[in-house]
């Protein structure tokens, strides 16, 4: 469908354009503070490039702050995570969809439940049995916590894919005498590769951006992630360094950019796929 | 086949570790929220039961209260100006080339990604009142007498705080109605311009009725998304000015976390979630009404 006036075309184009332009310059007035020093941030022009580009902002940033530390805590609680949920999350899906029993159908109300339910609730019960548990501030409890609020979401969009396979196939590997994980992991994850990519993207940015079970369960510096290593900046505990702020902030942003960059069509497809299950 | 896929031992290994997680972190707390309510627990000391007293204590607490109706606010705000006018937004985008639709949807979805904690320090320094980006901003167009100390007001704090929910979920809103209207079949907007219906006609009788369901989601998801609105208020005014900005999960974790008051905290989560399957049951009846209506 199009509008056939072509100056109502434009009219939109340049709206539209200005509310684009403003849902991308504060990202690029970041990345541009990234690179000034905290005097020029606070008193020089807003607009204009970095009169000298100060590069010392990330080196300070990565070594002396030790987003360094906290970019690889990001990553080990993020990799684990993304294992943890991927695996378990195929293989529910392929009890629930593939193999023949009663209870099937029940347990899939119960994944359902995991959808509906805004993590951040149940915060002060999850924190209470961890600490009981002795896993508060250990990155284990944010993995395991963080898995169990994705696998509801990565299982129905394995589910939506595996039962669009037909069963010959199961037919035929198991006449080959295939085993039940041989069948999983070799014959029906190779399918399945676009759901597992949406799974994969989908989890990733949940568990990289994760802020509240990161906030309450971790807090020592030894395991923090660096959403919440992000505050140690406007805490004042080192005073207000504007520039090193920005420099870590365009740190962690730079997986998901990145990711969003190379895979776009996959991203747009993981967060419209997540929207529909929901 | 039927020994393999009907192995008891191979199904219950295949759900073990998924079906674990879940019951103990999402089944369990569900159980275990409605058990502390009723109890006075600080963590230390072994927990006392105590009946509804932390209901009776939450709801003769103003605080509790301002903070209810701060939630309730942001979720209105989100409704209206997030899931309302993306599916707009993405009717209109709809009519323009693929090329700038391209262009205009990736601006929009890129905020989405980013971790909201990223989000709430950069606009915290763009509402700086001495040198963020929107005091400069208004004094470079010449409209400076609106500069403000924007997170300090009390009459502009909760705007701020709702205006950066907004920027970041927009994008998802957006993606959600765009891909609704892609799927709608082309052939549908091709008979009706045959028929010579304007573009008015077309989106009132063919768009917005087949785009029903995935309005509801946009609503849904917009309107959870500003009842919990936490991160920002944590990190952008901590609550204030006054407790003003305090939102219910705000005022959950400082209830739990800063006066170790596990139980009452227990209590606002179980007021919420009954306060979300209230709002979740108006938007049912809403879009039920409308579909009758036609």
């Amino acid at each position: 469908m199009r509008i056939q006036h072509k100056w109502i075309r434009v009219v939109l184009t340049v709206i539209f354009g200005i509310c684009a332009f403003c849902s991308v310059y504060p990202l690029f007035w970041m990345l541009l503070n990234s690179f000034k020093d905290t005097s020029e941030i606070m008193t020089g022009s807003s607009f204009g490039l970095p009169s000298f580009w100060k590069f010392e902002n990330y080196t300070d940033a990565l070594f002396n702050r030790d987003i360094l530390k906290f970019f690889l805590n990001s990553v080990i609680v993020t990799g684990a995570t993304l294992v943890l949920t991927v695996v378990s999350a195929t293989m529910l899906a392929y009890a629930l969809t593939r193999m023949r029993w009663k209870g099937a159908g029940k347990l899939n109300k119960v994944v359902t439940l995991g959808i509906l339910l805004p993590s951040q609730i149940v915060i002060v019960p999850i924190f209470v049995m961890l600490r009981e548990m002795h896993l508060v501030n250990n990155p284990m409890s944010l993995i395991l916590t963080i898995s169990a609020f994705n696998i509801a979401m990565a299982t129905l969009m394995a589910c939506s894919f595996m039962k669009g396979i037909p069963m010959e196939m199961e037919e035929a590997a198991v006449m080959d005498g295939a085993g039940i994980f041989t069948i999983l992991f070799k014959i029906i994850t190779p399918i399945i590769k676009p759901a597992v990519a949406t799974m994969c993207i989908n989890t990733f940015i949940n568990s990289w951006n994760e802020f509240i079970y990161a906030l309450v369960l971790i807090n020592g510096e030894k395991y923090r992630t660096l959403p919440i290593a992000l505050m140690n900046y406007s805490s004042g505990k080192y005073g207000t360094d504007y520039g090193g702020m920005f420099a870590a902030m365009v740190i962690t942003s730079i997986l998901p950019v990145l990711l969003f960059v190379f895979f776009s069509n996959q991203v747009e497809k993981t967060f419209s796929a997540g929207a529909i299950l929901k | 086949m039927k020994k393999v896929l009907g192995n008891k031992w191979y199904i219950f290994l295949l759900c073990a570790p998924a079906m674990l997680l879940l019951i103990a972190f999402v089944l369990y707390p569900i159980l275990n929220i409605v058990v502390m309510s009723l109890q006075k627990t600080d963590g230390l000391t072994p927990a006392k039961f105590i009946g509804f007293k932390n209901f009776v204590q939450l709801f003769t607490d103003d605080g509790f209260m301002r903070a209810n109706l701060a939630s309730l606010g942001l979720c209105l705000l989100a409704v209206i100006c997030n899931a309302i006018l993306a599916i707009a937004v993405s009717i209109l985008l709809c009519t323009l080339g693929p090329k700038t639709q391209k262009i205009l949807r990736t601006a929009f979805i890129i905020p989405l990604v980013l971790s909201i904690s990223v989000i709430s320090q950069l606009w915290l320094t763009i509402y700086h009142a001495d040198w963020g980006l929107l005091n400069t901003m208004l004094d470079k167009i010449g409209l400076g007498f609106l500069q403000n100390e924007w997170l300090i007001n009390p009459k502009t704090a909760m705007v701020c705080i709702a205006i950066v929910g907004m920027w970041w979920m927009f994008g998802m809103d957006l993606l959600m109605s765009y891909s609704g209207i892609k799927a709608i079949p082309e052939s549908y907007f091709e008979a009706a311009q045959l028929d010579g219906a304007g573009f008015w006609q077309t989106v009132r009788h063919i768009t917005l009725p087949l785009l029903k369901d995935v309005a509801k989601m946009c609503v849904t998801i917009s309107a959870i998304g500003g009842l919990f609105t936490f991160p920002q208020v944590y990190i952008m005014t901590g609550g204030g000015p006054g407790d003003l900005t305090t939102t219910v999960m705000m005022y959950m974790y400082k209830q739990a976390f800063s006066n170790q008051r596990y139980g009452l905290a227990a209590a606002v989560g179980l007021v919420v979630i009954l306060e979300t399957c209230v709002v979740l049951a108006v938007i049912n009846w809403l879009f039920k009404k409308g579909r009758s209506a036609e």
